[in-house]
């Protein structure tokens, strides 16, 4: 008993937070920045230089050229949406916001913000925004200059819009190409004092798209008859239309050279001329690159730190190799050829150039830096969409997995011999684990085959992006170790597409291991759309059905679904998965006779709610399952219940309870009463929101049992005038937490803040048992709910919320939050206990019991609880749970933009060491102790001795 | 009639859309000195409808906008009405700062001192003069480590006690050996008497107790033999 609190007590103040020396032990981070929008940008700042890209994540980043790192990013609200980014010398100019209306200037070099402003903004859409010098900015019909001598043009009457805006020596031109009435509107204002100084119209033919600004030209092409036609931009606006029709000319390419006066014209044969303007706007061809073998070149053009021009033309050859010509005025065309595999990163979107190095960004979101045909660095953007992940655990070590159930004496014996191999090792492995704890031990697993470890930390996580690629990562440090691009199958040769993940399973495969399983919708370009399911190896990324031999192709998967899919429901204790097609029709994966067989024996206590779109938005709509063969060979989904919600209220979401072992059935109070838990298997939330046509706005948040519809539980919440309620809520056995901001809290005594609702359903009152979790679903008992709910403030705005999961579920669960402040946190259950007393003490056995706190209404911001600690976790969209192997820790993987991985104990490690038990003290306690007895023991025997000749004498 | 007079009253209200600029700023101190340190952060109006980043100087601004209802009658439209409270708060990952109750009106605000999770109303009497924040702590996230210290082991009073309880156990015969026999007796005596207090304490007899603890010599010793000197000390007879 006491060696057993000593233990504890050298165990217990570790639980509280983590130590500085666990970071990055116990955990990773990843830094992502998005897929990038545009061509990457170099800009040198001194000796070193960064890489400027703005992202579809709708955020703006500087990359280290050494090394890929992020020198500093700014991530940008959803509502702010980035419209326009302008490098300019060593400020980047940002315009974001509802029609371009905020702009951000950025130092280059460190990211900081030395000017935010919120412009005028045309009504409408803008047609066009451009920024020039980080102090004039366009946007459709207005010019403003922000900082000194601040001014705003407006376009008179008839006149415009506009798209770009040059800065000349002479005058601010705005220049813009109107479709509707064919033709070019210009402006020449005094950039000093934003007077007008002249505008004007040239009439265009009607079939030209668009056209380049090019130092003082705007130069387009004529399709008609291919011919290049440029205007010279002067103060006066007087100059006519030049045209230049010895060649046929087939498009003009901007390559952000344009103070260099230099651009690229495709001709009609496939050769592309670099075209330099000269004095006097004379347009004179410096190099011709010969029409290449593959698909449409993508031109860039950049700097080098001393000024020095570069034009680069890439192209994919017919032997799916990537070739690269780089020209400049001052030295001799470079030709390098590499490999983008276009099975493992895409295709190549955009270029950047710096001399001979080139960044480029491929489809699936990857974005390189190649210097001639070595690859310097490469970052794996994807991953700031990942739509779906699941961690999978790592099978047993081959030689524990493949021991024979009848296996002989004999075979033992020698296997067991044989195995006496590995003793060194193990024994050196025991004594690094003794010696330096678990995080040790699992750290030398890195570089270990994937094998499972000792704890079940080491696991693979399996994910799939919006980009259609799907990786595996190494969960002990974040490493990727396979990424595949999904295949369009029969889309893929001719007519093109994209896969959208929707949902992922981990099911068993062969033998021990796990198979994960993709469910995607493939969108080909033709308007069709299938579901199609990729299983996979999880250690390898290869393609389980359809057997794959070569994971150098792209990863193809099956055809299940002619049509998009509506629901998927994985079947309890089997690995069946149920898909529901368009027409409701059940489709079980794998499509097996056996699947068959356990779907009809399943069939009648199936109920399946899901989400089915209506004309006045989407609702909950509960299904049971039957066969009818003269509509279908398969079991159908026919409607049971409808969610009755209020008039107005839309679904928003459904979120699934997390499912896993129920230990305890109910909560035994101080008073040695006990409140059993409602524990019905078929709850589930529904998050609402109300729309226009509702009698006021709101949120909703139900509890609804989903074989009859009924609602368990509801609570009405704030809408605060946002389009879109931002409710978060998890639900667990009989525990449901929901966070909201609560902003109309004007009465006297109330407040407005952010509020996390903590409600606990109960069976009934004390000592009231209905047996709910062995109850038939359609007992009238089932109704018989009583919650217990308490709220508090909590300080922060939550984008994600999930709760602990174990493997037993002995371990108390904590939730687990991220917030607005790219934190994510782990809230105790002790704090979101709804029985903590208000106005008076927990009694003795309340807190011996009940472990209960007294009611305290602001939730603590212990930094403490920050599990993401000094790391930026920035905009968490889910995050998911995972049981290790051992009861007390659980795995804890966020994704959004950043990822963020480490494992956490609720009721601390109880059933391992921590790394820093104090095993020193234990051994000299030890030690010590035996040391004593050595001492006292002659000590004592004399003693004894001589009281026995005394008592003889 | 009804119908008429509602539409007459809807004519002499406008609607309006007003701006106001939401500006102050992060004054650095020793928690938090420059822009760097502080990392990316905004200051948010409520649940963030309104937004501004810190910039590089700390400064930050909020660009509100609402439409306002205004009467056609001068004497009903009039400036310093109240438009909107709000909870100005610094969205920072490692620095806290106060929170702040902004009253916002046509032609401007007022800045008002707030603590999370106090009541809006009745306001604070106190008006700042600006939106001035300082950060008032670092979040500390880290647990110190615990290393092993044997001194710092050895100092702490279990263990003292431990050590001392020991020492004692083995020091007492010897101690009890060398001890002057009329020490001894004396210690014997008061060893006497304190259980007898102690066994008086147990049986209720506290009288008993404290009479035999005052007692020149306890009641129960049998007193010295006859003929005998009474030796007060004994160390000179004992030196040899």
């Amino acid at each position: 008993m006491f060696l057993f609190l000593f233990v504890v007590l050298l165990c217990g103040p570790l639980s509280l937070a983590i130590q500085e020396a666990d970071v990055g032990v116990i955990d990773w981070h990843t830094r992502l920045v998005g897929k990038p929008l545009a061509p990457p940008v170099f800009h040198h700042v001194g000796s070193e230089s960064v890489i400027v890209v703005p992202t579809a994540s709708n955020v703006l980043a500087a990359l280290n050229t050494s090394d890929g790192s992020i020198v500093w990013r700014y991530v940008f609200d959803q509502a702010d949406g980035l419209v326009n980014v302008r490098v300019d010398s060593d400020f980047v100019a940002a315009l974001s916001g509802v029609g371009g209306s905020t702009l951000r200037i950025f130092e280059t070099s460190t990211g900081a913000i030395t000017r935010e402003q919120r412009l005028k903004t045309p009504e409408g859409s803008p047609t066009g925004i451009d920024v020039a010098q980080n102090k004039f900015v366009l946007n459709s019909r207005s010019i403003t200059r922000v900082g000194e001598g601040e001014w705003i043009w407006d376009a008179p009457e008839n006149q415009g819009p506009y798209s770009k805006l040059v800065h000349t020596d002479a005058s601010l031109f705005a220049v813009g190409h109107n479709t509707d009435t064919f033709g070019l509107h210009l402006a020449s204002i005094d950039p000093q004092t934003g007077s007008t100084i002249q505008t004007a119209f040239k009439h265009l033919a009607p079939r030209i798209s668009s056209f380049i600004v090019v130092a003082d030209l705007a130069v387009w092409i004529e399709p008609v008859v291919q011919s290049l036609e440029f205007l010279q931009l002067i103060p006066s606006l007087q100059s006519s239309i030049r045209v230049e029709k010895e060649l046929k000319w087939m498009a003009v390419v901007d390559v952000d050279l344009q103070k260099q006066g230099l651009f690229v014209g495709v001709l009609a044969n496939g050769d592309a001329k670099v075209l330099k303007v000269k004095e006097g706007g004379v347009i004179e061809a410096v190099h011709t690159f010969p029409a290449n073998d593959g698909p449409q070149s993508i031109f860039s053009g950049g700097l080098d730190n001393q000024g020095n021009a570069f034009i680069a033309r890439l192209w994919t050859t017919i032997d799916s190799r990537t070739r690269v010509e780089i020209y400049s005025p001052a030295q001799n065309l470079v030709q390098s050829t590499f490999l983008v595999n276009p099975h493992r990163q895409g295709t190549v979107t955009h270029l950047g150039i710096d001399r001979t190095r080139l960044a480029i960004t491929t489809s699936t979101g990857s974005i390189q830096l190649w210097d001639n045909e070595q690859l310097l660095w490469t970052r794996e953007e994807g991953l700031a969409s990942i739509d779906v992940a699941a961690l999978v655990e790592l099978p047993l070590p081959e030689r524990i997995a493949h021991v024979a159930a009848n296996e002989s004496f004999i075979s033992r014996l020698l296997r067991q011999i044989s195995d006496t191999k590995d003793f060194p090792a193990y024994a050196a492995a025991f004594a690094q684990r003794f010696v330096g704890g678990v995080e040790d031990a699992v750290a030398t697993t890195v570089d270990a085959p994937l094998i499972r470890d000792s704890y079940g930390f080491r696991q693979v996580l399996v994910v799939a992006t919006a980009y259609g690629s799907a990786f595996g990562i190494d969960t002990a440090n974040g490493a990727i170790i396979w990424t595949r691009v999904f295949g369009l199958g029969w889309a893929g040769a001719d007519v093109g597409g994209s896969v959208q993940p929707l949902k992922i399973f981990v099911l068993s495969g062969e033998g021990e291991k796990k198979d994960a399983v993709i469910v995607a919708l493939r969108k080909a370009d033709n308007g069709l759309v299938d579901t199609v399911v990729f299983r996979i190896d999880p250690l390898t990324g290869q393609s389980i059905t359809p057997v794959e031999k070569d994971t150098e192709q792209l990863l193809q998967g099956e055809d299940l679904i002619r049509g998009p899919l509506v629901a998927a429901f994985p079947l309890p204790s089997s690995d069946v998965i149920l898909l529901i097609d368009e027409y409701f029709q059940v489709n079980p994966y794998p499509a097996t006779e056996a699947s068959d067989k356990l779907v009809a024996k399943v069939a009648s206590k199936m109920f399946l709610p899901f989400l089915q779109s209506f004309q006045d938005g989407p609702r909950v709509v509960g299904h049971g399952l039957k066969l009818d063969e003269k509509l279908s060979d398969k079991y159908l989904a026919y409607r049971t219940w409808g969610l009755n919600l209020p008039r107005g209220e839309i679904v928003t979401r459904l979120i699934r309870p997390q499912v896993g072992p129920v230990v305890s059935y109910g909560k035994v109070l101080g008073n040695r009463t006990t409140l059993y838990k409602y524990l019905n298997p078929r709850m589930f939330v529904v998050l609402t929101q109300s729309t226009d046509t509702a009698p006021e706005p709101g949120c909703g948040l139900y509890v609804v049992d989903g074989v009859k519809g009924s609602v368990l539980y509801s609570v009405a919440l704030p809408a605060n005038g946002e389009a879109v309620c931002d409710v978060q809520a998890t639900f667990t056995e009989n525990w449901l937490v929901y966070h909201y901001y609560d902003g109309e809290g004007m009465g006297t005594g109330q407040t407005k803040t952010w509020k996390i609702v903590t409600v606990e359903l109960y069976e009934g009152g004390l000592d009231e048992k209905t047996r709910s979790s062995d109850m038939s679903a359609f007992s009238e008992d089932l109704l018989q709910v009583e919650p217990l709910e308490q709220s508090y403030i909590y300080p922060h705005q939550v984008t994600a919320m999930t709760t602990t999961s174990t493997k037993f579920g002995i371990t108390t669960k904590n939730v687990i939050v991220a917030t607005q402040n790219n934190k994510v946190h782990e809230i105790p259950r002790r704090m979101l206990n709804p029985r903590r007393p208000k106005d008076r003490k927990p009694t003795a056995e309340e807190q011996q019991e009940e472990h209960l706190l007294p009611y305290e209404l602001l939730m603590p911001d212990d930094p403490r609880r920050t599990i993401s600690h000094q790391y930026e976790v920035a905009r968490v969209r889910n995050i998911i749970t995972a049981p290790a192997l051992l009861e007390s820790t659980s795995l804890v993987f966020s994704y959004g933009l950043d990822l963020f991985f480490t494992r956490v104990a609720p009721s601390s490690t109880f059933d391992v060491l921590s790394k820093s038990f104090n095993k020193a003290q234990l051994v000299l306690t030890v030690f010590g102790l035996g040391l004593g007895i050595a001492i006292t023991r002659p000590m004592v025997r004399r003693k004894r001795l001589r009281e026995s000749l005394t008592t003889h004498a | 009639m009804t119908v008429f007079v509602f539409l007459l009253s809807l004519l002499s209200f406008a609607l309006s859309i007003l701006a106001v600029d939401v500006k102050g700023s992060i004054k650095w101190n020793e928690l938090c000195p420059d822009v760097r340190t502080l990392g990316s952060a905004q200051a948010i109006l409520d649940h963030g409808y309104y937004k501004g980043s810190i910039i590089f100087d700390g400064s930050f601004t909020m660009y509100l906008q609402f439409l306002v209802l205004f009467h056609s009658s001068s004497s009903i439209s009039r400036p310093n009405v109240s438009h909107g409270v709000y909870i100005l708060s610094i969205v920072s990952h490692d620095h806290v700062f106060d929170q702040l109750r902004i009253d916002v009106h046509e032609t401007g605000y007022f800045v008002r001192p707030y603590s999370v999770g106090t009541a809006l109303n009745p306001p604070s009497t106190i008006i700042m003069p600006e939106i001035a924040l300082l950060a008032r702590a670092t979040h500390s996230y880290y647990m110190p480590p615990q290393s092993f210290n044997l001194m710092g082991m050895l100092g702490s009073p279990m263990v003292l006690l431990f050590i001392f309880g020991g020492g004692m156990v083995l020091a007492m015969p010897y101690l009890m050996n060398n001890m002057d026999p009329e020490m001894m007796k004396e210690f014997r005596e008061s060893q006497a008497k304190a259980s007898q207090l102690q066994s008086a304490m147990a049986s209720g007899d506290l009288r008993a107790g404290f009479s035999a603890l005052m007692a020149e010599e306890p009641p129960a010793a049998a007193p010295a033999p006859p003929g005998v000197p009474k030796t007060r000390s004994g160390p000179k007879n004992r030196r040899r």
